[in-house]
């Protein structure tokens, strides 16, 4: 009998343990090899997920960590549109002109109108009546709760708005400088000066004017926080900054009013002769202003 | 002129915000009027996922990363062994994963809102963002390890088969007898009872101990350190790690601390080794004196340190010998203290630049003597702590050398006596070498066993001063290896480095423990 033959046994196994077996007409044998071989699949298969759809959305579905849950369907953003046709159709509401152009095109798709589209004229919506930009503090801003010509619209004021990456040249020749707020101010020559530590871990004190006046030390008798509100005056058409000082270990009081492009002008709060000025005084609240920094 | 600086978001996180338009109010209250309705079935998981659908259509370059990274056909669609070589390969490809889109709140966000009559209550529970858990490298590295030896048991039978079919069918050959079914399971039987007997001990080990010490070896392989890569990717550096014992002046000085405490650790194998054991004969050679009587009282007030547990006295001693503890107590009391401000050794305030180098070494403490926590006068708080350690390790050798001493036999001694020998000599040509003879085996394995003695080290001195400060990789004053590694793991997770410790730990012990066996005679008849 030649060698080959029992290669060939061998190999047989190799492929599909318990065959060469077979061929030796051991066939109990070839069933306990064969029986392990078919764990080793079944272990194999049975953890997997080889025959089902999954992708990235699924497993999130899946995830209890997520807090996501399952998508509209297409069905829904049908609805949605039903719904908002049927209620311009009674002058519920007015049309919104962009939508009814985005539905026009995206309906005669072959899917029609699905949740995708819809998502993504959202997504357009919001972006385009959110340009990135450098708007007027007291024209944009909310004063005192009436609403004067705001951000919040989305509206580009098209004289005086800078808008990023279209005026950046403006923007540059503007040359802006960032408010100082949250952080405690020290006194030197009139002018507020703010802590910095530098990367050699020494103390620097900038000034809030002139963010070139750097000097290493103050008399920090007068030192008092620099918060971030702001208060329009009408009358002198100046823009303040609250400051104030600790009064105690609880509690802490309105100190002065500084002049936010100067901070040599201010307002003495603590002074009761001042307090007719300090009553004209706006707060102003922007959305805008929760965390960008108005900019000099 | 002043201005606002208006950016909705800056690198994906919330800035100002988007604005809401007439759009997204429309279709935001649409949604928490369909959320309103009771047949809804609309929770705020799909508020959310509707919120993370609209802010990938704002940052698409966001959704085909998730698209692409989240699902991973290995991590979620293999099985459990090709899931395994690739876990161990890879080691997890998929970082956490956070999408903020609180900056959709104000357009987006279902709010309270009246509409012909009838006030609608928002969708609650609306998320700032989505966590997506990535690959836990830990997990899958544990896992896979698993699988893999698992899968080693399966690929032996499978080449046992091809084994088997070849050399049946040539046995076949020759012989023409066909070997039954019955036959050959009889045969392995009675061929390969051992193996069978020991295969399920065998398989449960390689589970729950060989898999363990390969995890904790493989783990000095990787950058396996820090709290993000507890829950998150470490990745294979190589011999990184290792490079680093060598690699002076380099980030957190691994280098250099590793030395000294190496150093500190032998210094403190050998010098506790030694008291200890010495510390023991002495006793034994005392209390077996002719001259001492109630020999078997001394014993057992002896052996008494060791019976207790050594946690308790290890933390008694922790107590007594504190800063404010009973022992300064005690020596302020009977006037000790006068005489050591006398000498200069405590009540001096100490100085790097006035002090001499002698002034330095006496330096005890400033108030009180600072036992543990001497923070310049490192030498001396190990000096104590070997003291202290003679007093929980000497009852041990006293016990040990007793029981030799009574067995070494009587006639040596009086033949010794007939020769005129001094007591000296009994002792130097007689007891000590039959006392050396029977325990310098268990005197090696003494010094493995202090090499790594975490229970003195780290119950009294806590390691030290300096233990967990950065600036010295973590090790104090007092720290060995072995309590070094404890706190690189436990408190600090440096994992990477406690491994390569230990690898390097167990080379240096093991080494000496394999000496220590090839020289005893039980190894050499085996």
């Amino acid at each position: 009998m030649s060698k080959s033959k029992h290669m060939l046994k061998g190999i047989a196994s190799a492929i599909l343990p318990g065959l060469g077996q077979a061929f030796n007409k051991q066939f109990i044998k070839a069933v306990v090899f064969f029986g392990f071989f078919a764990l080793l699949i079944g272990i194999e298969l049975g953890t997997s997920r080889y025959f089902t759809d999954y992708d990235s959305y699924i497993k999130m579905e899946q995830d209890q960590n997520s807090g996501v849950g399952e998508m509209f369907t297409d069905s829904f953003a049908k609805n949605f549109y039903l719904l908002y046709q049927n209620q311009v159709f009674l002058d519920e509401i007015d049309p919104i002109e962009a939508f009814d152009e985005f539905y026009a095109i995206e309906s005669l798709d072959a899917d029609g109108f699905t949740i995708r589209d819809l998502v993504d004229f959202t997504a357009n919506d919001i972006v385009a009546h959110s340009t990135p930009r450098y708007f007027l503090l007291v024209d944009d801003l909310i004063v005192s709760g009436t609403t004067g010509r705001t951000s919040d619209t989305g509206e580009i004021d098209e004289v005086n708005d800078l808008i990023i990456g279209e005026d950046d040249a403006a923007i540059a020749a503007k040359d802006f400088r960032e408010v100082v707020t949250g952080m405690t101010v020290y006194v030197v020559g009139g002018h507020e000066y703010y802590t910095l530590t530098s990367e050699t871990e020494d103390t620097l004190f900038i000034n809030v004017d002139d963010p070139d006046d750097i000097i290493d030390e103050v008399d920090d008798d007068q030192s008092y926080y620099r918060t971030g509100t702001f208060y329009y005056h009408p009358a002198t058409d100046k823009v303040y900054i609250e400051c104030t000082s600790a009064d105690s270990v609880l509690s802490s009081g309105v100190y002065r009013y500084t002049n936010i492009t100067d901070s040599t002008d201010f307002i003495d709060a603590t002074d009761e002769a001042n307090d007719a000025l300090v009553a004209s005084l706006k707060k102003l609240k922007s959305k805008a202003r929760r965390s960008s920094t108005p900019t000099v | 002129m002043i201005y606002i600086q208006y950016v909705p978001e800056v690198d994906y996180r919330k800035d100002a915000g988007y604005n809401a338009t007439e759009f997204s109010m429309y279709l935001r209250n649409y949604i928490t009027k369909r959320a309103n309705a009771a047949t809804s079935g609309l929770t705020s998981k799909n508020y959310n996922r509707f919120l993370l659908e609209v802010y990938f259509s704002v940052h698409p370059e966001l959704r085909t990363d998730f698209e692409e990274n989240y699902y991973n056909w290995f991590h979620d669609t293999a099985g459990f062994f090709v899931k395994g070589f690739w876990s161990v390969i890879t080691l997890g490809k998929t970082d956490k994963q956070y999408y903020y889109y609180n900056s959709l709140h104000d357009a987006l966000k279902s709010v309270r809102f009246v509409e012909g009559g009838i006030t609608y209550t928002p969708v609650t529970g609306v998320l700032d963002y989505t966590p997506l858990i990535g690959h836990t490298s830990q997990f899958l590295l544990i896992s896979g390890l698993i699988s893999t030896l698992l899968f080693v048991y399966f690929i032996f039978i499978w080449i046992w088969s091809a084994w088997d079919a070849y050399a049946t069918s040539i046995r076949y050959a020759a012989t023409k007898v066909r070997v039954t079914d019955k036959e050959w399971f009889l045969n392995v039987y009675a061929h390969g009872f051992e193996y069978i007997m020991i295969l399920p001990a065998l398989f449960v080990i390689t589970f729950i101990s060989i898999m363990p010490i390969v995890f904790g070896f493989l783990i000095a392989f990787t950058n396996f350190s820090g709290f993000d890569t507890d829950t998150g990717r470490f990745v294979w550096v190589g011999f990184q790690n290792f490079a680093r014992i060598f690699s002076f002046g380099e980030g957190i000085p691994f280098a250099e601390t590793f030395w000294k405490v190496l150093m500190w650790t032998v210094i403190w194998a050998i010098a506790s080794t030694t008291t200890v054991f010495f510390g023991g004969m002495f006793q034994a050679v005392v209390i077996s004196s002719e001259r001492v009587p109630f020999k078997k009282f001394w014993r057992t007030l002896l052996i008494l340190p060791w019976a207790v547990p050594a946690l308790i006295s290890q933390m008694a001693f922790s107590i007594i010998f504190s800063e404010h503890g009973v022992v300064n107590e005690i020596l302020q009391g009977i006037g000790v203290y006068d005489v050591l401000n006398n000498w200069g050794m405590l009540g001096v305030e100490y100085s790097e630049s006035a002090m001499t180098a002698w002034q330095k070494f006496i330096w005890l403490g400033q108030e009180n003597i600072q036992w543990f926590n001497n923070p310049q006068n490192e030498w001396f708080v190990r000096i104590v702590l070997i003291v202290v350690n003679i007093w929980l390790g000497a009852p041990y050798f006293m016990a040990l050398m007793t029981s030799i001493m009574t067995s070494i036999d009587k006639t040596l001694y009086e033949a010794a006596d007939i020769d005129g020998a001094t007591p000296n000599q009994k002792f130097k040509f007689i007891t000590f070498p039959l006392i050396m003879y029977s325990t310098a085996p268990i005197l090696v394995m003494t010094f493995s066993g202090n090499f790594n003695n975490f229970g003195v080290i780290y119950f009294i001195t806590q390691g030290g001063v300096g233990t967990g400060d950065i600036s010295r990789a973590y090790a104090g004053d007092t720290d060995i290896l072995i309590s070094w590694m404890y706190t690189l793991t436990v408190t600090k997770r440096v994992y990477n480095m406690a491994s390569v410790f230990s690898i390097l730990i167990f080379l240096l012990v093991g080494s000496i423990a394999a000496w220590n066996f090839s020289q005893t005679r039980a190894f050499k008849e085996d």
